[in-house]
């Protein structure tokens, strides 16, 4: 998930609301809010240039991981490349970015961790592949041969994506830098919609572990963007981290005898406490693109 | 029958001999003093929508189209979509006949058949003794797999009908896509929709079963004009003139001359899409961006570069989006120009809300349906423009299908069908 185009567009649209006295803006002016100070783009520079090491890093760790998995694979090791399976994909997640065809590695984000929704042929469509292939594989079908052959596919998207200069995905303009604070609550808007849903389970039963993923690299974003969102909502930082805290708790507690299970197998009340957990920090988070408006955006 | 039926009857029974006996002049002594305000009975003031002043009156249902295409929507609907179980196209021919005439009689309202002691009601009496018509128009549609071998029926497919494919943004499930025979019901109020879906099964079972089934609402206007969606967004507010002839006959109905049977004239295609909003996510969202995604203002419905709900976008004035950007969902839907107006459809959206999803999300969303001559050149066009639109993130089609809404029923002696199953 991703809202590139979108955003480019509401930063554009800064403008016409300034330009346009249309009838709904008179009606807002009634109730008067509070405004927002723009962030200047340079501020935004150290962040994104600390943020861009961080994604090398974890793709060369991730690379590692996946040679693993796919020398147990080879060894016909099942148990080994599950386990190297999960590691492999929280690296991924960890990293905090789009599975989406409009997220910021474009169709090759897809291509890694996409699902099998919307294409035509489903999980035998050609162009379902990545990490859910693998898991699909290896849970679901039992069929290691497969497991082998995709899991070589995964680790070459990998490689081209981490071969590719992170420039163009991850702009330095100000709209890269609105598209880029929007992963703030993105990655577990992710989280909810994609895990916590049940849709992107294949069999590994990993949700919620994807989960405290998606918290890390969520923790990490806010890390990056603490010292411009302080000064705009100076309790909004200290309150999303002690509620990322109580998301962890609740995934953590999901486990049943130290295993991980499926969404749909967790029992309601399990279920119910990481959905409370996600939902309250999803909406302490969501003022943060609204807050970092980059100054020189349209 | 059960047990506790069984005891049921008996003990009514005994009370029904026992009344003369046990009667009033006993009563009044063991139910206390007769001003007691505890024993008062009370009144609640109900909704007066279903009141006859507020219902709505008949549809017409004998027609060259049928009625729920071009009608103005009302407030319910339900939409079920049926796998035809009947055992061959004798049987088929009986459903369709079957269909027809509750569809007749509902239509128009009235008093159910009597059917004496000996039966059980012939009608649920939900909607009082006399049904009333309450706008109720039923719209039968039928699917791609309607057309396989089991009825001879393969070699008169409309031409367009196939089953819905799926679009990169969908995430379609088995379970609520597709189905032989679609029932679009719609009626004034929640009730009336429901009592014809009731009525139609009960004496339809043998023949069809449900596979998926959806109900609606169109809201009122908030404050006036087009209703609006989960979103928040006035939804509809741009459908071609269909009132004018010259345009239904280029986009709404099948017509000669198109390369389409001939029992086909007079229908329409009709694509029914179950599009989940996830309206958590949207309601997180900036109302900027949520405009920008759209192409209007939320308050008023106007274009971004209008001032009220009617305004036409001027896109040709705006070729870089600066006012609607070229990714907003009305100026990719609808790029208003000479070639794409050969691709509008007839819009005819139904708002649905039903429980709550694994993820504790709310289950919301929007019922689309869209009337069309040609599937293909219109609403396949129009989705593929739309593919990769920022508002994908919101929304997920998860169900529905492709139908061809049969052409309408011409008199008391006609059926739904009988132009296909003569064929």
């Amino acid at each position: 998930m991703g809202r590139s185009w979108g955003a480019a567009a509401a930063v554009g649209a800064l403008l016409v609301v300034l330009l346009c006295p249309a009838p709904w803006a008179l009606a807002r002016a009634r109730h008067r809010a509070p405004g927002v100070i723009p962030v200047p783009a340079l501020q935004l520079d150290a962040p994104m240039r600390a943020y861009r090491a961080y994604v090398r890093e974890l793709l060369g760790t991730l690379r590692g991981q996946l040679a693993g998995l796919s020398a147990a694979l080879r060894s016909g090791d099942v148990p080994g490349a599950e386990s190297d399976w999960l590691t492999a994909h929280l690296t991924w997640l960890r990293i905090g970015q789009d599975d989406g065809a409009y997220g910021a590695f474009g169709q090759l984000g897809r291509q890694i961790d996409g699902t099998a929704a919307g294409l035509v042929g489903g999980v035998d469509d050609p162009q379902f592949t990545g990490f859910h292939k693998v898991e699909l594989d290896l849970w679901t079908r039992g069929d290691v041969a497969a497991a082998t052959a995709d899991a070589a596919v995964l680790s070459e998207l990998v490689a081209r994506l981490a071969a590719r200069p992170l420039g163009p995905e991850l702009p330095m303009t100000p709209v890269g830098l609105s598209i880029w604070t929007l992963r703030a609550h993105e990655i577990l808007e992710d989280a909810l919609r994609d895990s916590l849903s049940g849709d992107d389970e294949y069999g590994s039963g990993t949700a919620l572990a994807s989960v405290m993923a998606d918290v890390g690299a969520t923790r990490e974003m806010l890390s990056l963007l603490a010292p411009v969102i302080a000064p705009r909502s100076p309790r909004l930082v200290g309150r999303a981290r002690r509620q990322l805290d109580a998301v962890v708790g609740a995934a953590q507690a999901g486990q049943v005898n130290g295993r991980w299970v499926a969404v749909s197998e967790l029992p309601t009340a399990a279920r119910e406490r990481v959905d409370a957990a996600v939902g309250a920090v999803l909406e302490t988070l969501a003022p943060i693109p609204d807050l970092l408006q980059v100054a020189g955006g349209t | 029958m059960s047990l506790d039926r069984r005891q049921f009857l008996r003990r009514s029974g005994a009370a029904a001999l026992g009344a003369g006996a046990l009667g009033a002049p006993g009563t009044a002594s063991a139910a206390g003093a007769p001003g007691d305000p505890l024993q008062r009975d009370g009144r609640i003031d109900f909704n007066p929508a279903g009141a006859p002043a507020a219902r709505m009156g008949a549809v017409p249902f004998h027609g060259e189209h049928q009625a729920g295409i071009v009608t103005a929507p009302p407030p319910a609907a339900c939409f079920a979509s049926f796998d035809v179980v009947a055992g061959n196209r004798a049987d088929l021919r009986g459903l369709l006949q079957t269909l027809t005439d509750q569809a007749r009689f509902l239509a128009a309202g009235g008093i159910p058949p009597a059917l004496g002691t000996g039966a059980p009601p012939s009608d649920s009496g939900t909607l009082g003794p006399v049904v009333p018509a309450d706008g109720l128009t039923v719209t039968v549609g039928v699917g791609s797999t309607l057309f396989d071998d089991r009825y001879g029926l393969a070699a008169h497919r409309p031409r367009h009908l196939t089953p819905m494919r799926s679009f990169p943004n969908d995430d379609l499930d088995p379970a609520q896509t597709g189905g032989d025979l679609l029932l679009q019901i719609c009626a004034g109020s929640a009730d009336t929709a429901i009592h014809a879906l009731r009525q139609i099964v009960k004496h339809t079972r043998g023949a069809m079963q449900i596979r998926w089934r959806l109900d609606g609402f169109v809201s009122p206007p908030r404050p006036v004009g087009v209703p609006r969606n989960h979103l928040g967004f006035k939804d509809g507010i741009a459908n071609p003139a269909v009132s004018d002839a010259v345009v239904a006959r280029e986009l709404l109905w099948v017509t000669h001359g198109i390369g389409e049977p001939a029992w086909a004239l007079g229908g329409s295609y009709h694509v029914c899409r179950i599009i989940k909003t996830l309206i958590e996510f949207w309601d997180r969202v900036s109302l900027t961006e949520q405009q920008q995604m759209i192409g209007r203002f939320r308050d008023t419905g106007a274009p971004l570069d209008g001032h009220v709900e009617t305004d036409i976008p001027d896109f040709h004035a705006d070729p870089h989006g600066r006012r609607i950007p070229l990714t907003a969902h009305i100026r990719l839907a609808n790029p208003r120009t000479r070639a794409s107006e050969h691709s509008r459809i007839l819009r005819r959206g139904y708002n649905y809300d039903r429980g709550v999803d694994l993820n504790g999300n709310l289950d919301m969303g929007l019922i689309f349906n869209c009337f069309q001559q040609n599937i293909a050149r219109q609403f396949e066009t129009v989705q593929t423009r739309l593919i990769g639109e920022p508002m994908v993130d919101y929304v997920t089609p998860v169900g529905g299908g492709y139908f061809f809404a049969l052409p309408g029923v011409r008199s008391s002696s006609d059926w739904y069908g009988r132009g296909l199953l003569s064929a």
